[in-house]
């Protein structure tokens, strides 16, 4: 049975949500020190901050850090279809400037979108796991509203239709 | 003789002409057709155990009686050579221990005897549930009902027990510890079916304190009477369900030792979730077994899975399985976790495969 054109969202969306749990940096910078929480307390405690949506300002009032994604399909041809995922990387102000980790560079959303671009990008089984080819980073934007401030991934690869 | 108005059905012919025989021939044929009559009640007479139990014809004494301790003593006549001490004698829905030297006077037998009022449980050396009727009198009649010390108060009271001088009583250990409490019978309208054990229920206990099996051994039968003291109930003093049926015990370290029955054990499966992951850490199952008073044991157990089994990362550790898959095939598939163990009732759990969303 062929494979419904749309599927790719949310098998992407499971691809992206497990790649970014199994970071242990990025659960690090989310979550902070997750010793002693057992298993089921870190999955539920990371899904209230990586949602497979995109952001809606003002619904959030925490000061934390945010993962939001979502996966297009923005052109469908005969054969195949091009698939973008976009990822909004959003840190509340009070806590943009107070994280520091060797290797990386910037504020806390820069530090995150370099730990997402490792796992998604930097780690070559992970980048080709997603369709014809692998992964590609299209664009890095900035992201500003009131309270947060982040920075919008753009990512595409093509894959069967 | 004229028949017509001479009841007795003899089969002797009182041939000889001297009176002493008519005794001899006449007495317990007379006695029999008194039982026949509206004089003698129905009662039934039983063993020790209550195990054998037959109807009887009996004439009762002493059944309109004038004072409350002669109202709980009953004569009961009966044929000769029909019951012994320790005997008891269900006479309207209520049992009575014969406790006297049962003898005859050529003509009926007469079992003196007095009204029960308790059904004593205990477990017996082989740690099974034994009952008795019993006779409970007081010991202790005007004691105020406990002994006080600087600091504490105990429970004084002591009971008077009479009961069959069968095997199992008469090997009833010194000290063994007794719940004697009409409460009980309160306490268990309360209980729904699947209560196997309540400890929390204040309950009376005693402890057998002064035994003494030769004091009514009348030879061929006897009874047998022993002081019991009360003492401070316990935690573990309560309603135990053995086999099926509800006991009150006392202590948990009287319980029976567990039988040959082929009934399982229970046994569960504890996890934080009933869902695992694709491509995540394992997750990890625990079996827990229990004994049949739902102590935790030490038993190794037994998994396995009902599908998959090619694809799921699978490792046990003691008590523990840790299963684990990286299969996006299997993403919102189910399959089932099956634990058991000797003498175990198998149990499963159904296990979903979810992405990590």
């Amino acid at each position: 049975m062929r494979i419904a054109t749309t599927a790719e969202r949310g098998r992407f969306k499971e691809e992206i949500n497990t790649a970014l749990y199994k970071s242990e940096e990025i659960k690090e910078l989310l979550l902070g020190d997750t010793n002693g929480m057992s298993s089921s307390t870190i999955h539920s405690e990371f899904q209230k901050y990586v949602k497979s949506h995109l952001f809606i300002d003002d619904t959030i009032k925490e000061t934390r850090t945010f993962i939001f994604y979502d996966v297009f399909i923005p052109q469908i041809y005969s054969n195949i279809k091009e698939c973008k995922v976009v990822m909004y990387l959003i840190c509340h102000l009070d806590i943009l400037d107070n994280y520091f980790k060797e290797g990386y560079y910037g504020n806390r959303a820069d530090v995150l979108s370099q730990m997402v671009e490792n796992v998604l990008i930097n780690d070559t089984t992970k980048s080709y796991s997603f369709g014809i080819g692998r992964l590609k980073l299209d664009s890095v934007n900035p992201y500003n509203s009131k309270k947060f401030y982040g920075c919008i991934m753009e990512f595409g690869v093509p894959n069967f239709r | 003789m004229a028949t017509e108005w001479y009841l007795m059905t003899t089969p002797h012919d009182q041939v000889s002409g001297y009176e002493s025989e008519a005794l001899d021939d006449f007495a317990e044929e007379g006695f029999a057709e008194i039982l026949d009559s509206d004089l003698a009640e129905d009662a039934e007479l039983c063993n020790y155990d209550l195990s054998e139990c037959q109807s009887i014809r009996t004439v009762v004494q002493n059944n309109v009686a004038n004072t409350q301790l002669q109202s709980i003593t009953r004569q009961f006549l009966l044929p000769i050579g029909t019951c012994k001490a320790g005997m008891y004698i269900k006479y309207k829905d209520r049992y009575w221990l014969i406790t006297g030297c049962v003898d005859d006077n050529k003509m009926y037998e007469k079992a003196v005897a007095i009204l029960c009022n308790y059904l004593l449980t205990w477990l017996n050396k082989e740690k099974q549930p034994v009952q008795r009727w019993i006779s409970a009198t007081s010991a202790s009649q005007y004691n105020n009902g406990e002994t006080s010390s600087k600091h504490y108060y105990l429970r004084s009271d002591q009971l008077l027990i009479f009961m069959p001088d069968d095997d199992e009583s008469l090997m009833i250990d010194s000290m063994n510890r007794f719940i004697i409490d009409k409460r009980c019978k309160l306490y268990e309208q309360g209980f729904t079916d699947d209560i196997t054990i309540d400890t929390s229920k204040d309950v009376i206990t005693y402890r057998l304190t002064r035994s003494d099996s030769v004091l009514f051994d009348y030879q061929d039968s006897g009874v047998y009477q022993f002081m019991a003291t009360q003492d401070e109930q316990h935690t573990d003093d309560g309603y135990y369900v053995i086999d099926g049926k509800g006991y009150w015990l006392c202590g948990k370290a009287t319980l029976p030792l567990p039988t040959t029955s082929s009934e399982p054990l229970t046994s569960k499966i504890v996890s934080d979730s009933d869902e695992i992951y694709n491509q995540l850490e394992p997750t990890g199952f625990l079996a827990k077994f229990y004994d049949e008073y739902g102590n935790e044991t030490n038993v190794t157990p037994q998994w396995s899975v009902s599908d998959f089994e090619d694809d799921l990362d699978i490792e046990e550790d003691g008590h523990f399985i840790y299963i684990s898959v990286d299969n996006k095939n299997l993403i919102n598939k189910k399959f089932i976790l099956s634990l058991s163990a000797e003498n175990y009732k198998t149990v499963f759990k159904t296990i979903t495969i979810k992405a990590f969303m």
